[in-house]
């Protein structure tokens, strides 16, 4: 984990995509939304793992977005229920539940369904913003952070020191 | 050194090296540039110039870096952007799909062995005992699992098998099974068999072993030990409540007596006699004896004056010492008078107060003896209420151990399908609860007719055959659901056993609704059943065998009560009994037990969730027993009255004979004393009648004497006063 996020510092001071940062962000907000203990989860957790982006953001996405989802779960909950029960795409869900092992799923789930199109709905959003934090970051906030006394008196500090002089540690050695 | 051109000593990462077309130069480089002063470095290090074609073309003249650190901050930069690729990694998703299939491969080759470790497992962690399968098929695309030879092993005995399954085939719906639920039409349970041999033991290992001891439940259930309890005050009651020791009581003179015991006189008075006479006969014992030693003392050394012959003495002289002697010894007597008169007195004071008791001890025992002679007419029936409930208490003991063995069976059962049950709030566990924050956890919806439960298995066929114990069975089980109320069907259950004579059936309903109002009803029946019920050396309780048939049913209601009703029926019964005193109550005692062919009983049993017993037990037998035995008691009650008269005279007997040989002792120490007084008195009179004697001697020897003198004396006298006298 501290690798992880290690490595988000690392690529939100270097030369990284922002989109590996914005992605993941959203994504952790996607997992975060949808319940664990399904295999929805599972796969999406799964996949997350293959596609090449910042899995430090996402990770620390992930955990911080799980501790404020909660608080929309009555949201969440409805508005999985409404799918559920939106009529059109009553066979769809049908074929699916009558399908072996797609149970596994839990799609039939309001929570699960729910978590999933609040986290598809917010995913552009997430995106977006998450982006253009980035490019907000390296433009402004960066270039300030590089030279604060503050800053370098804490990177200076011993255990501050050991983390930087790890490799790959980017923009903040400049 | 083939990626990079070293110029000015400086090395340049082969990125920068290439010479770019002006989109080129926008699209790999520039455009991958996300830090404003990376952009501006390389940009200032980026030169174009003209190809022969006349296209402008970027590149990097390292002319421009002036530094080593910049050096490195172009190579840092080049690595950056190195790493920008597409977003998927085709290579890793490949190699994660192959991973995928192997490990579905893995599962599909393996899931017989995985399926065997996790029903032993299962097996061994729940009966603490090794599980042996000798094949097991798990196909998840016929949708089936089929368990051959699966045997356990019983955890107190090691080289028995518990049990033994021939095949389990179980026919699931995979459907419903990659829903999370375990949906089958079908089980069948086949070739079940108890308590067979095995080849080797079926102990776990140490390690094992103590991982079940500390997950099993050390606490006593309460009900059990309420049975337990009720165990042992049913069978000490059957010898002091309600035993035959009651009926012997009122048929032993003794005990009729040691009732009246403390109505009676004389004992009382016996115990004063006791503890006054005895001393006062060896106080006066010692005295007697020292006054008779006196007397015969005094009288040998007067014997030679008592055989004198007062006719042989022919002299005065001689006279004169025997009358010496006399004095002598009277005066020499005179002591021992006095010592004999003395002792007689005092005795006499004593001898009045042992007359008195004497006189009130034969008052006493005749009255104590009219006392108890109208005892005995008193007796006019004897009372066999005490002693009637002898085989009820003989199936009451029978019941509680019944209920001792098979109650924790029937609580863990049903506890057991109580804790399956979905709708139930689960206690919340530690992991739970250290989740900071928890979900709703939504609603499921339906799609099409399924709305089951996570667990159904709507039947279950169970047969059991072993050549080997004679042990047939059959049976089904309907609709186990962990969700009775989303079922809303009640377990059906419907199984007979029969072993050898010994046929066993029960039918009935498990109903874990929450509506439900009893949780289980059930009918059962048991028939050739082998009943020894040994007296527990009970004096009185019969020892009964016989071949029993039970009907009746068991009522577990929604708050735990469980309430057993049977009518039992021992039939070819043989009713024995050890003997006991009297033995015309054992005669008559046995002669009904050994009549007796059938014993019948109704039982009521019901056991509260607070651990509380009520138990029944009434059976016709016992009024059998008691009227027999009413009927030989009132024939025997003139015996009993004699029994007490003898008993009553025997008693007077010894009490007389307790007292009377202490009066004698005394009387005889008062009577020697007596006889010495007497032979005292008598040598006495001896002694004055040998002095009269001797007196008279002399006077008569003193004129014998004086005679011719006097004669002399006479004749001068004469002649001296012949001439005085006319």
């Amino acid at each position: 984990m501290f690798r992880y996020i290690k490595k988000f510092f690392t690529s939100l001071n270097a030369n990284a995509h922002p989109g590996d940062i914005a992605h993941a962000a959203a994504l952790g907000l996607l997992l975060a939304f949808v319940p664990k203990e399904n295999l929805l989860w599972a796969f999406l957790f799964f996949l997350v793992m293959f596609i090449r982006l910042n899995k430090g953001a996402f990770f620390i996405a992930l955990i911080l977005f799980s501790f404020v989802v909660p608080f929309a779960d009555v949201a969440t909950e409805a508005i999985g229920f409404a799918v559920l029960s939106f009529k059109p795409l009553e066979p769809v869900f049908t074929a699916m539940y009558q399908t072996p092992f797609v149970g596994l799923t839990r799609f039939n789930n309001s929570m699960v369904l729910g978590g999933l199109a609040l986290g598809l709905i917010l995913y552009w959003p997430a995106y977006a913003l998450s982006l253009r934090f980035v490019s907000w970051y390296r433009a402004k906030l960066q270039p300030k952070l590089a030279k604060s006394k503050i800053v370098k008196v804490i990177t200076h500090l011993p255990i501050i020191k050991q983390i930087i002089s790890a490799p790959d540690l980017g923009g903040f050695r400049k | 050194m083939s990626d990079t051109k070293k110029k000015s000593g400086f090395k340049v990462p082969k990125l920068f090296t290439k010479k770019y077309t002006g989109t080129q130069y926008e699209k790999k480089i520039l455009k991958k540039l996300f830090i404003a002063a990376d952009r501006k470095l390389i940009e200032s290090l980026f030169v174009s110039s003209k190809d022969s074609q006349g296209r402008e073309l970027f590149t990097i003249d390292v002319a421009q870096i002036k530094d080593k650190a910049q050096a490195k901050r172009v190579a840092a930069i080049a690595k950056e952007i190195a790493r920008q690729k597409g977003r998927f990694n085709i290579v890793a998703i490949a190699l994660a799909l192959v991973a995928v299939l192997a490990l579905v491969l893995a599962l599909t080759v393996f899931r017989n062995a995985i399926a065997r470790f996790a029903v032993t497992s299962a097996l061994e962690g729940s009966f603490g005992a090794k599980c042996d399968i000798a094949s097991i098929d798990c196909n998840l695309l016929d949708a089936s699992f089929r368990i051959d030879g699966l045997e356990v092993a019983n955890r107190k005995s090691p080289m028995k098998n518990l049990f033994g399954v021939g095949r389990l085939d179980l026919a699931f719906d995979l459907l419903e099974l990659t829903r999370g639920k375990v949906v089958a039409d079908n089980l069948e349970i086949t070739g079940i068999t108890w308590n067979t041999d095995r080849k080797a033991s079926g102990a776990l290992t140490p390690a094992k072993q103590r991982k079940f001891e500390k997950r099993q439940n050390a606490k006593p259930n309460p009900v059990v030990a309420a049975l337990k309890a009720e165990a042992e005050k049913v069978t000490s009651g059957i010898s002091v409540d309600s035993g035959i020791d009651a009926v012997k009581d009122q048929l032993d003179p003794v005990k009729y007596l040691e009732r009246e015991k403390a109505a009676l006189q004389s004992p009382a008075i016996v115990e004063k006699i006791s503890a006054t006479v005895p001393s006062l006969s060896e106080k006066w014992e010692a005295k007697s004896k020292e006054v008779r030693s006196e007397v015969d003392k005094t009288i040998a050394a007067g014997k030679k004056l008592s055989a004198l012959k007062v006719s042989s003495i022919d002299t005065l002289p001689e006279a004169q010492a025997a009358l010496s002697d006399i004095k002598a010894a009277s005066d020499s007597m005179k002591s021992s008078m006095e010592l004999a008169k003395e002792t007689t007195e005092d005795i006499s004071t004593d001898a009045k107060i042992v007359k008195e008791l004497s006189s009130e001890a034969e008052k006493a025992i005749k009255a104590d003896s009219a006392r108890l002679k109208a005892l005995a007419d008193t007796v006019k029936g004897l009372n066999v209420a005490t002693g009637k409930d002898m085989i009820s208490g003989v199936f009451r003991t029978f019941l509680v151990n019944t209920l001792g063995a098979y109650y924790p069976y029937l609580d863990q059962g049903v506890s057991a399908l109580k804790t399956m049950q979905n709708g139930k709030e689960k206690k919340q566990s530690l992991k739970s609860k250290s989740n900071a924050i928890a979900r709703l956890p939504g609603r499921n919806v339906v799609f099409g007719k399924d709305a089951l439960p996570r667990l159904v298995l709507r039947n279950i066929e169970l047969s059991a055959t072993d050549v080997k114990s004679g042990i047939k069975g059959a049976g089904t089980v309907q609709n186990i659901t962990d969700d009775a109320d989303r079922l809303n069907t009640p377990i059906a259950v419907a199984l007979a056993l029969s072993h050898g004579k010994m046929k066993e059936s029960v039918k009935g309903a498990v109903d874990l609704r929450s509506k439900a109002t009893e949780t289980v009803n059930a009918a059962f029946t048991a028939t050739g059943y082998p009943v020894s019920i040994d007296s527990t050396g009970v004096s009185g309780v019969p020892s009964l065998k016989g071949s029993m048939k039970a009907v009746g049913s068991i009522v577990v209601a929604r708050d735990g009560t469980v309430t057993i009703r049977s009518d039992l029926a021992v039939t070819q019964a043989s009713l024995e009994v050890k003997k006991f005193e009297p033995s015309f109550v054992y005669g008559a005692y046995r002669d009904v037990l050994s009549s007796i062919k059938t014993v019948d009983a109704d039982l009521t049993a019901v056991i509260s969730p607070d651990g509380a017993i009520d138990l029944s037990v009434d059976s016709d037998v016992d009024r059998e027993i008691a009227r027999a035995l009413k009927a030989q008691m009132a024939a025997q009650i003139e015996k009993v009255k004699a029994g007490i008269r003898k008993e009553a005279d025997k008693y007077i007997a010894e009490q007389q004979s307790k007292y009377s040989s202490e009066i004698a002792r005394f009387t005889d120490v008062y009577g020697k004393s007596q006889k010495s007084l007497e032979d005292m008195k008598a040598y006495e009179k001896t002694l004055n009648s040998k002095k009269a004697e001797v007196e008279r001697k002399m006077k008569e020897l003193t004129a014998e004497k004086a005679a011719p003198v006097l004669e002399k004396a006479t004749e001068s006298a004469s002649k001296a006063l012949k001439g005085f006298l006319p």
